[in-house]
């Protein structure tokens, strides 16, 4: 069954050689049970390594049932341990984390039996030793003779026809001893079983056949044999190995017994994580604010509505037939844009500083729109209330002082908060001077909004389509008969058309109001007066200016139909304009862009944190691979694979990444629920000094989807950091293992 | 002496209740030889070790010298141990990485002997037994007999009053084994001694007592057991625990860290991570403003107050009095600025006209540039201009470095005119060019505050020059100028403004707020290390059990254990702090080359500019802050591993399996 042809063994240790086994010829057969015997040295448990294939030989030759071994591979030898062999050793050799059922039925796994198949098998093993109440224990909690019986158990389970046993009563005491030796014999009936000892009464009494072992050499056979042996060369199928379910099975065990380590290990990589997911959470509330500010204005834009003729007796009426007429609109309004001045400030009988130029405003009513999308107000201003108030942007109260005082915000509200200034609301009016150029001028009388039916020549002085936009915009501003003014004649050639101004030098009317409130809002650029006000102001026919003007949103429903409504509206008349404030998609699309860097380099920093955790995990299996040297050598000398091993602590990193990802997203979704409902304002407060334009309601957004990056980018991360020490783990040689102790 | 009065010391295994002693009670003298034999698992080790307090009995008690050490606290059982207990082990159980000196030393370290003097006495002990040769090997280059001697002396190198040997020729042949016991046997003739063994034949040669032992029982003793009353005589058992010096746990823990080079190496660099992303977030947020505050104040002179109307478009002439005379305004000028044209002569006796920015000249600016040719303005009828406008007035428009002082040889002593000063335009006043400045951008001409002044009030309306002022104060206490600005502020309706102190402030606040974030996200990164640092500690502990069991029973306390891995984990996080500093600096070298090379040095190039950026600010006490940080945090982090060394039954690792 097994022949030994010369076989030398030669340990080498820096420059001295020790000669281990000196021209060891044996033959084996079945049914015996060789004792071989010698001193501590003499090479008996070096033998029992060649044979189990745990130790190859320097030289010499070895076959077993006819397969010469010299010739197996790693795997070959892998898959014959598994099958033929079951080893039992001095030291039990347990895994002291599994209980005492895995531990047998590991062996049955390695060969690729299922979970319950190797359960049953292992179940039966037990009973037949004798300790199938012991089967949910651990190791730990066994005598040593329990121990070896459950050792024992292991090594049959796969029902070899060569069990080993390397002093397998050494640790036991004699009385233990002699009921151990008694199971070996009695289960190892019908196979080859070959012990090592040094106890030769034990020998003598058990044997049917002795060898002695002294200094390598076979110095005693009591039954030499030999026997030609017909080599046959097949090699082994491709076997099964420890599956991957398996590996996270016992993964899960020794997780268990380093409970306290596995937790820190996966709070570290959660750590990170966690940090990762707050930070996003936050963004994406914030970005989906903005991006909503921004679609909104997009999405529904401002339209202007004008409407040349006579037919409204009232501007009331104009906006009330808007309204009824067409009830698409979440908010319209009477709008004129008025060109206002405001020219001294009559609480101080301050002279403003340059009233000219600076203190010109564009007055809008406060539409529910924009009254929802500016209340930034500076200390307690507040939004105009009646006809006699008014409130500023920030940027035109900044022009009420001298730029180079650069007063604060606060400062300059405590300055003018409640003052009353004078404001002029009424202008002569003159033709614009650059007009004079009559290829300036541009045709409007009549035109029925479409660009196929304007004249020839429209477009040459047009370099490209966002200037006719622009123009096309002021085309109603245009007057069609020329303008004599001061001595001059404005006209235009064919069109004969002029622009008509404010002259901002001679205003005609004023008015006092009161200043409420400055709203710092940099967007956003008109002064706010109350609607009262603005229909008060003296209607003096304004030449340019359509006698109509409403400015509405169409409400969240009808904005798809857009296009429609406004055909719909032109249809009955009206002229419908777009203002699109590209300005504003300009901001927001910076301030996007900015929040995209932020978080960005926020994530970045954070993801330092998931490096060094994917490196600590790298360090702490790697650790664990060292301390479980005598494990790892024990699933080898069982016949495991390289890979079966590897699978083991792969499975562990997948556990932990597993782990990790649920404390990460149990941790944050705790913080997360913790932020938003128990303490929003304190936190809005404080991240509000940071961060001026946070979106008002809960700041963290649950995002499925970022969970579901964290629990695979977790696992990815433990399994990428835990590969090395899974390869180391799986180099290692498994007597190299054993012998570590 | 040694007494055990009715001692029990049960444990339990499983569900099964072990008693290792049951009932013991026994006496020992000075003078004893005493061989306790016994098979294994008789209760021999576990009897050893109540005597020494390495254990403590479930029931009944020892009494050393008359005390019940009952009432014995862990320290004062350490204290016992080192001062008058010596130990000999089966394993030998030397410290592999110290000295066989050392090894012998230790005990005496423990005692707070000198150290000197303790190297001194071990010398002596290890040549009495024979090891002189020896003293600078490992343990591991000696043979087992050998060992067994350095265990030895180690143990007599204190002159215990007890020496407790278990097995202590188990590993030994015969003859070393004999010679090991005969040894000390000479030696401790005055002592108590109790060696622990299976082997009879040397109890019948050396023991003048044997006891045995069975199942934790006495089965036998060979001395009738007096059962007097133990005298009582308490002032030999100094139980005082000495200092033991730092340097010693400094070894064990340097030993230790070097002795596993690689995972230590390994762990600093990881936690060294974070410390990096932070150093570099710093160095760039200090090179940023650092950079920024430079130009800032090569613009704009730190000590420059400026003063402004809130509500007016000019500081009247009264107002301006008035503020010169406050007693903190050392200095106030307008800030005139005039733009000037002027005709030349050009070489081809053409005229040709220049407008040039006629400003003050500040000396001091000149001074700190150290970059004017010729002198300074001594009257109102000297100025200093720029390369620029020299250049201009000779009709140049580019020279390399090298040539500057040629260009100013060309214009010094010449004159340049500021033409144009009354409304018919005929009037002009010439100034003689006595310096110039090295700035080849602005086109300017230096001129004293009053011949400016009196240029300004020629060609312009006062509203027009005395928009602003620029003040210099006599004081820098920020009280006093906050009362100066409120002043100004509520009597004249100026507002004061340090342009410098403003824009750095602001940078500040921004680089700050920026810093803190920064910072604040990368502690998370600090936090994963911590744990780390943790766990690599807790293998290290349970690695080294053995050691702990060593210096257990040698007499090391608690708090020595718990030193030895706070320090090792201080070095670990000085190493680490060392890692990330230089790598953070070597990071930021580079990133700074790059920067220079690729971005600054092409932009000065297409701009002409001379930018001179430092992106990232190598900032010494950052790093020494983050070396600080990273002792501190690693000891903090390997504080619990620390405490749970301390609790660790060290002692069983010690016996055989």
């Amino acid at each position: 069954m097994i022949k030994l042809h010369e076989i030398h063994k030669i340990y080498t240790q820096g420059k001295t050689g020790f000669h281990a086994l000196k021209d060891v010829s044996l033959y084996f057969e079945k049914n015996e049970a060789v004792f071989v015997y010698g001193k501590s040295g003499c090479g008996k448990t070096t033998l029992l390594n060649l044979i189990a294939g745990l130790d190859q030989p320097s030289s010499g030759e070895m076959a077993i049932n006819g397969k010469l071994t010299s010739q197996f591979k790693e795997s070959e030898w892998d898959y014959f341990r598994n099958h033929n062999i079951g080893f039992i050793f001095q030291q039990f050799n347990l895994i002291e984390q599994l209980p005492v059922l895995e531990n047998v039925a590991i062996n049955a796994k390695i060969s690729g039996n299922s979970h319950t198949k190797s359960k049953k098998m292992a179940l039966e093993m037990l009973k037949k030793v004798g300790l199938e109440k012991h089967a949910k224990k651990t190791p730990r909690e066994l005598s040593g003779g329990e121990r070896q019986r459950v050792g024992i158990a292991r090594a049959l389970i796969n029902d070899p026809d060569i069990i080993l046993a390397d002093e397998p009563t050494g640790a036991l005491d004699k009385k233990t001893g002699t009921e151990i030796m008694d199971l070996i014999k009695s289960i190892s009936k019908g196979k080859l079983l070959i012990v090592v000892t040094h106890d030769l009464s034990m020998a003598k009494r058990y044997a049917t056949r002795m060898i002695e072992l002294r200094d390598g050499k076979v110095v005693s056979d009591s039954e030499p044999k030999d026997q030609k042996v017909k080599l046959t060369f097949k090699r082994e199928k491709h076997r099964k190995s420890l599956s991957f379910k398996e590996g996270i099975r016992l993964a899960f065990f020794n997780m268990k017994a380093r409970a306290w380590r596995s937790t820190l290990v996966a709070m570290g990589l959660a750590i990170g994580i966690i940090g990762l997911i707050l930070i996003n959470s936050l963004f994406i509330t914030i970005r989906t604010s903005l991006t909503e500010q921004g679609e909104l204005l997009r999405d529904n834009p401002e339209l202007t509505i004008l409407y040349r003729d006579d037919s409204f007796s009232s501007r009331e009426e104009f906006v009330e037939t808007l309204k009824t007429d067409y009830p698409y609109w979440s908010d319209i309004s009477y709008s004129p844009n008025f060109s206002l001045s405001i020219v001294e400030n009559e609480t101080t009988q301050n002279p403003l500083i340059n009233p000219l130029n600076l203190s010109r405003l564009t007055a809008t009513p406060q539409s529910a729109q924009i009254r929802s999308l500016y209340d930034d107000f500076i200390g307690d201003g507040r939004f105009p209330e009646n006809e006699s108030e008014f409130a500023l942007t920030l940027s035109q109260a900044q022009n009420l002082f001298s730029p180079d005082a650069r007063l604060t915000r606060n400062e300059i509200w405590e300055r003018v908060q409640g003052n009353e200034y004078k404001i002029a609301t009424n202008f002569q009016y003159r033709p614009d001077e650059s007009m004079m150029d009559a290829n300036e001028c541009q045709f409007v009388e009549d035109w029925d909004g479409e660009e196929a039916s304007l004249p020839e020549g429209f477009f040459e002085d047009f370099e490209n389509s966002s200037d006719l936009e622009s123009h096309m915009e002021t085309l109603s501003i245009y007057r069609d008969e020329p303008i004599e003014f001061q001595n001059r004649t404005y006209f235009c050639d064919d069109y004969t058309q002029v622009l008509w101004h404010n002259d901002y030098n001679n205003p005609t009317n004023f008015e006092t109001l009161t200043l409420v409130g400055i709203i710092d809002e940099g967007v956003f650029g008109n002064a706010l007066f109350h609607e009262d006000f603005l229909m008060s102001i003296d209607t003096q026919e304004h030449y340019y200016e359509m006698q109509f003007k409403a400015i509405g949103y169409l409400d969240s429903e009808h904005i798809d139909e857009k296009a429609s409504i406004i055909r719909s509206i032109e249809d009955d008349g009206f002229l419908v304009r777009e203002t699109t404030t590209p300005q504003f998609n300009l901001l927001s699309g910076l301030s996007v862009l900015f929040t995209y860097i932020i978080q960005f380099v926020f994530s970045a920093i954070a993801a330092i944190a998931v490096i060094t955790a994917g490196l600590m995990l790298l360090m702490i299996l790697y650790i664990s691979v060292l301390e479980r040297t005598r494990e790892i050598g024990l699933i080898r000398s069982l016949g495991g694979t390289r890979k079966d091993v590897r699978n083991i602590f792969v499975g562990e990193t997948t556990m932990i990444g597993l782990f990790a990802a649920l404390i990460s997203i149990a941790v944050s979704l705790i913080i997360i629920l913790f932020s938003n409902v128990v303490f929003p304002e304190q936190l809005f407060n404080f991240l509000s000094q940071y961060y001026r334009n946070l979106p008002e309601g809960p700041l963290f957004t649950v995002n499925i989807r970022l969970m579901a990056y964290a629990i695979v980018g977790s696992v990815v991360i433990a399994v990428i950091s835990g590969l090395i020490p899974s390869i180391i783990a799986g180099k290692k040689q498994p007597i190299e293992a054993l012998r570590n102790d | 002496m040694l007494k055990l009065q009715n001692t029990y010391k049960t444990y339990k295994n499983g569900d099964e209740l072990l008693h290792a002693l049951h009932d013991v009670t026994l006496e020992f003298h000075q003078g004893d030889f005493a061989f306790l034999l016994g098979e294994s698992g008789s209760g021999k080790s576990t009897l050893l070790n109540v005597l020494s307090g390495l254990d403590v009995p479930s029931k009944g008690s020892v009494f050393i010298e008359g005390t019940d050490t009952r009432t014995f606290s862990k320290k004062d059982y350490a204290t016992f141990r080192n001062n008058h207990v010596g130990f000999i082990f089966q394993e030998y159980n030397l410290i592999d990485h110290l000295s066989v000196l050392d090894n012998v030393t230790l005990p005496l370290l423990f005692q707070g002997v000198d150290k000197k003097e303790a190297k001194e006495r071990a010398r002596n002990e290890l040549e009495k037994i024979g090891l002189k040769k020896h003293v600078a090997k490992k343990p591991q280059q000696l043979s087992g007999g050998q060992q067994q001697r350095v265990a030895i002396a180690r143990a007599l190198v204190t002159n215990p009053k007890i020496i407790l040997a278990d097995e202590p020729t188990g590993s030994l042949d015969e003859a070393m084994g004999e010679k090991t016991i005969a040894y000390l046997k000479k030696h401790a003739q005055d002592k108590v001694v109790i060696v622990v063994t299976h082997n009879e034949e040397l109890a019948e040669k050396f023991a003048n007592r044997t006891i045995r032992i069975q199942d934790g029982k006495i089965l036998d003793d060979s001395k009738e057991e007096t059962n007097e009353t133990a005298s009582v005589d308490e002032k030999t058992l100094n139980i005082n625990p000495p200092k033991v010096p730092l340097g010693i746990l400094f070894k064990f823990a340097k030993n230790n860290v070097f002795s596993r080079i690689f995972r230590t190496f390994l762990t600093s660099a990881i936690v060294a991570i974070g410390f990096v992303a932070i150093l570099l977030l710093t160095f760039i947020v200090l090179g940023i403003r650092g950079s920024l505050s430079d130009a800032v104040a090569s613009l704009i002179p730190p000590d420059e107050y400026q003063l402004h109307p809130i509500e007016d478009t000019f500081i009247d002439s009264d107002t301006f009095n008035r503020v010169r005379d406050h007693e903190h305004v050392e200095d106030l000028r307008y800030n005139i600025r005039l733009n000037i044209p002027s005709r030349y002569r050009t070489l081809a006796e053409n005229t040709h006209e220049l407008t040039y920015l006629a400003v003050p000249f500040d000396p001091f600016a000149f001074e700190r540039d150290g970059t004017l040719h010729g002198r300074l303005p001594e009257n109102e009828n000297e100025v200093v201009i720029s390369l620029r406008t020299a250049l201009s007035l000779r009709e140049m428009d580019m020279v390399d470095e090298e040539s500057y002082g040629y260009v100013f040889d060309l214009v010094e002593g010449y004159d340049i005119r500021a033409d144009h000063l009354n409304s018919d335009f005929s009037e002009s006043k010439r100034f003689t060019i006595v310096g110039m400045s090295e700035e080849t951008q602005p086109q300017n001409v230096y001129l004293s505050y009053d011949a400016l002044l009196k240029l300004a009030e020629q060609r312009l309306d006062e509203k027009e020059y005395k928009t602003s002022a620029i003040a210099y104060l006599s004081t820098s206490d920020d009280g006093d100028i906050d009362a100066l600005r409120r002043d100004l502020r509520d009597d004249e309706g100026l507002v004061l403004r340090n342009v410098f102190g403003e824009i750095t402030t602001q940078i500040d606040d921004v680089m700050f707020t920026a810093l803190q974030w920064f910072v604040g996200i990368s502690l998370i990164s600090l936090v994963v290390a911590g744990i780390l640092i943790g766990l690599v500690i807790y293998t290290s502990v349970l690695e080294r059990v053995r050691e702990i069991g060593i210096l257990t029973a040698l007499g090391a306390r608690g708090s020595n254990i718990r030193g030895i891995f706070l320090i090792e984990s201080g070095i670990g996080g000085l190493l680490s702090g060392t890692i990330a500093a230089v790598a953070a600096v070597f990071i930021a070298l580079g990133l700074n080359r790059l920067f220079n090379n690729f971005i600054e040095a092409p932009l000065n190039l297409l701009t002409g500019g001379n930018l001179d950026i430092t992106l990232l600010d190598v900032s010494i006490p950052a790093i020494a802050l983050v070396l600080v940080a990273g002792v501190l945090y690693a000891m903090l982090s390997g504080w619990i591993p620390s405490k749970h060394a301390t609790k660790l039954n060290a002692v069983s690792a010690l016996r055989k399996e």
